[in-house]
């Protein structure tokens, strides 16, 4: 299959010839469409000169790298050693409970995925999770499940991704 | 116009910052008596969401709000900074969190309108690169740095004069200036906080490090869990160009250095130096055997001073005041302020800038508040994942590079995270033995190897299957990744475990009555 022309193609022609750009490459690819596509990954190769080998180390390498479509929402409980100290272990039971799958699985419904993360840098908050690109501080079991309903009726989070990495809007200061 | 100042730290709107700001939006539009202003935080967590608002007396904080009360804050008189219960914390700097630290590094963090040229230009940012620029050549700023005594605050602590020294000394066409932002140990947020709050202080630093060793290109590279970072700098990055602070001719003075932002894409590993620049040049995050030093072959094969993201952000201040001012403060060779990153089981944790010198229960009690009322201090883990475990016994060590070290520990990059008893050693020592082997590159068999093999171990033996030669056999796996891995993530390892295991013993015996 072929990269039809849109978003996608335009970055990797933005690319073409630079090697060097092929993690840039991919993670724009990714804010793009959600997930690195097969067919992505031929037209990068091929514009780059980078081989498809090369390419799928570097996204097997990098675990925020992904090649299927993600679930709607994205849930991330933090163990790190601050939130570990403080309970993250009730945190990620309420939601696997709440969820009923475990760590790096999806719903069935494809509504959530959930993961463990090491550190979200809200370490004075602890313990922390993240929903969608949402770091919710202080989290308490009693509190947890109350916030995954909140994220189902928000809109999917790749869905509303302008193609930077961020979200449009929350880097202003206006 | 009054000003009403409020945090849109990451941090700060984890905990309805952000709400607290939507509310004050709105409350601003109806009322038109005053103006918003958005900052970074200043590190006091335990205080936010914070509204803060200039008088005459100073700046006035108004603590754990919630939206819901940010108009009757309001009608009962916070534009005048009346002493309203339970909010009023009086002037914020007289808090008792804030009253002891001594604030260089982070002295407009939480303070200035992030994001603003002009807030940073008045309070005195650039002063340092207009100096740098116009007063001392690439010679002179290095002799500066290396007055200060300043030493990397990434981990290594190496000397950062130094470092420029040897870049500058290589006569090379191309070479770069690459900040480290990757920012990986748990518990740790102070480059956050500094990226998100006062961005043009590293980029300032940067550009007159850039001017030291003759750099055209910097980069600047943020790991992908702080994508508000990421926005806030690449933000700071085209303020600058349009100011006049980066391009072809900065200032009007003929030198030319730009800025790129590059996002991580979750690897801990490429916080490591030489993984990081394998990183940006597009590949693998694999570690690169040293030497050659980044220094003299880094990105691109070219000589490039990789610092962490606070170390380059301490350099205007040093120009600024002359590093002579900056070495006067510390204690031994452990010269000016070190921001701590305190977390975990405490009462009031948050970000606190001490001279060295100070001592870690200091620290722990003062600012942190000790432990939370009911429980008791298990361990102490400063330096990161890779850090000692220290008992209650070893907190007099004073906050210094060169103690820590001859205590067997690090001071790293600042992270002090407090377990109480609600920890189990056993589980603790499994946890990071399981991260370190989830975040092993591969490049090395001890390493790849060795982890995932102690973390089995230790697994079994939390699940209560401790065989008679445990604790020798993870003993003998500690001794071959110390002794032959490439980098610290391998050698550092086992130090946690053993320290775990030299501390309780009892968790890690056959006969385990703890458990
Ligand atoms: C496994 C590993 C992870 C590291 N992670 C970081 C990091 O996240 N941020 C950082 O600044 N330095 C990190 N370092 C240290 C860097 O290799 C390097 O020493 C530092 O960026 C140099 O800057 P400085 O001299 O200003 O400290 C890490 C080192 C190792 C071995
Ligand atoms: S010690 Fe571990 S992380 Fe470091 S280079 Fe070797 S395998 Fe990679
Ligand atoms: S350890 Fe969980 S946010 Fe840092």
């Amino acid at each position: 299959m072929e990269v039809h022309a849109g978003p996608v193609s335009e970055i990797i022609a933005r690319h073409a010839g630079h090697p060097e750009m092929a993690l840039v490459a991919l993670q724009e690819i990714q804010a793009q469409s959600g997930y690195i596509a097969v067919e992505a990954v031929n037209a990068l190769t091929k514009a780059l000169g980078v081989p498809e080998g090369e390419l799928q180390s570097i996204i097997t390498f990098y675990t925020e790298l992904r090649t299927t479509p993600p679930a709607q929402h994205r849930i991330c409980v933090c163990h790190g050693d601050s939130c570990a100290a403080t309970g993250a272990d009730r945190i990620s039971e309420t939601v696997e409970a709440h969820l009923g799958i475990a760590p790096n699985q999806t719903t069935p419904d494809c509504k959530y995925s959930y993961e463990h993360v090491y550190c979200l840098g809200n370490c004075a908050l602890s313990p922390s999770m993240a929903i969608d690109e949402q770091v919710v501080g202080r989290c308490r079991p009693d509190t947890v499940v109350q916030q995954l309903e909140r994220a189902s009726e928000s809109p999917a989070w790749h869905s509303r991704q302008d193609g930077s990495v961020y979200p449009p809007g929350d880097g202003s200061h206006a | 116009m009054i000003d009403v100042y409020i945090s849109a730290d990451m941090s700060s709107r984890s905990i309805g910052a952000r709400d607290v700001e939507n509310t004050l939006r709105s409350e601003q539009e109806r009322r038109g008596d005053f103006r918003v202003v958005t900052t970074g935080s200043r590190g006091a967590f335990f205080l936010e969401p914070l509204i803060e608002v200039a008088t005459a007396h100073g700046r006035v904080g108004y603590a754990n709000v919630n939206a819901s009360d940010v108009a009757a804050l309001l009608e009962q008189g916070l534009l005048e900074g009346a002493a309203i219960a339970p909010f009023s914390i009086g002037v914020v700097t007289e808090h008792p969190f804030f009253k002891g630290q001594q604030r260089i590094t982070f002295q407009r963090c939480g303070v200035i309108e992030t994001g603003s040229i002009e807030a940073y230009e008045n309070a005195s940012g650039y002063a340092g690169l207009r100096r740098a620029l116009s007063e001392l050549g690439p010679a002179a700023i290095i002799d500066q740095v290396k007055r200060s005594g300043l030493r990397g605050r990434g981990g290594a602590a190496f000397p950062t004069g130094i470092k420029w020294q040897t870049v500058a000394d290589i006569v090379s066409l191309k070479k770069y200036v690459v900040a480290n932002g990757d920012e990986g140990d748990p518990g740790t947020y102070a480059d956050r906080m500094l990226m998100e709050g006062d961005p043009f202080a590293l980029l300032e630093g940067m550009t007159i490090c850039a001017r030291a060793v003759g750099a055209q290109q910097g980069y600047i590279y943020i790991r992908a869990e702080y994508p508000r970072a990421q926005a806030v700098m690449k933000q700071a990055v085209q303020s600058a160009r349009d100011a006049g602070y980066l391009g072809a001719s900065i200032l009007d003075s003929g030198f030319a250095f730009d800025v790129d932002v590059r996002s991580g894409a979750g690897a801990y590993v490429c916080g490591e130096e030489t993984a990081l620049l394998e990183s940006l040049e597009g590949k693998r995050g694999m570690v690169r055997p040293k030497p050659p030093y980044p220094a003299i072959s880094g990105l691109f094969g070219q000589p490039t001073v990789i610092n962490n993201v606070t170390t380059l952000a301490t350099i205007p201040s040093i120009i600024v005041d002359g590093g002579d001012q900056y070495g006067s403060i510390g204690a031994g060779r452990s010269r000016g302020t070190i921001p701590l990153q305190l977390a975990g089981s405490l009462r009031t944790p948050g970000l606190v800038e001490v001279p060295f010198g100070v001592t870690l229960r200091e620290v722990i009690n003062t600012y942190g508040g000790g432990v939370p009322e009911g429980h008791q201090l298990l361990a102490v883990q400063v330096g990161g994942p890779l850090g000692d475990l220290m008992p209650d016994s070893g907190l007099d060590l004073p906050i210094d590079f060169d103690a820590f070290s001859a205590a067997g520990s690090m001071l790293g990059h600042g992270g002090v995270v407090v377990y109480d008893e609600r920890t189990n050693p056993l589980q603790l020592a499994h946890r990071l033995m399981a991260y370190v082997a989830h975040e092993s590159c591969g490049k090395c068999a001890p390493c790849r190897l060795g982890s995932q093999r102690a973390a089995e171990i230790l697994d079994a033996m939390r699940r209560g299957e401790t065989q008679p030669d445990d604790v020798q056999l993870i003993d003998d796996i500690a001794f071959a990744m110390r002794g032959s891995s490439l980098c610290a993530l391998g050698m550092m390892a086992p130090t946690p475990v053993l320290s775990a295991i030299q501390r309780f013993p009892m968790w890690f015996s056959e006969v385990n009555d703890a458990k």
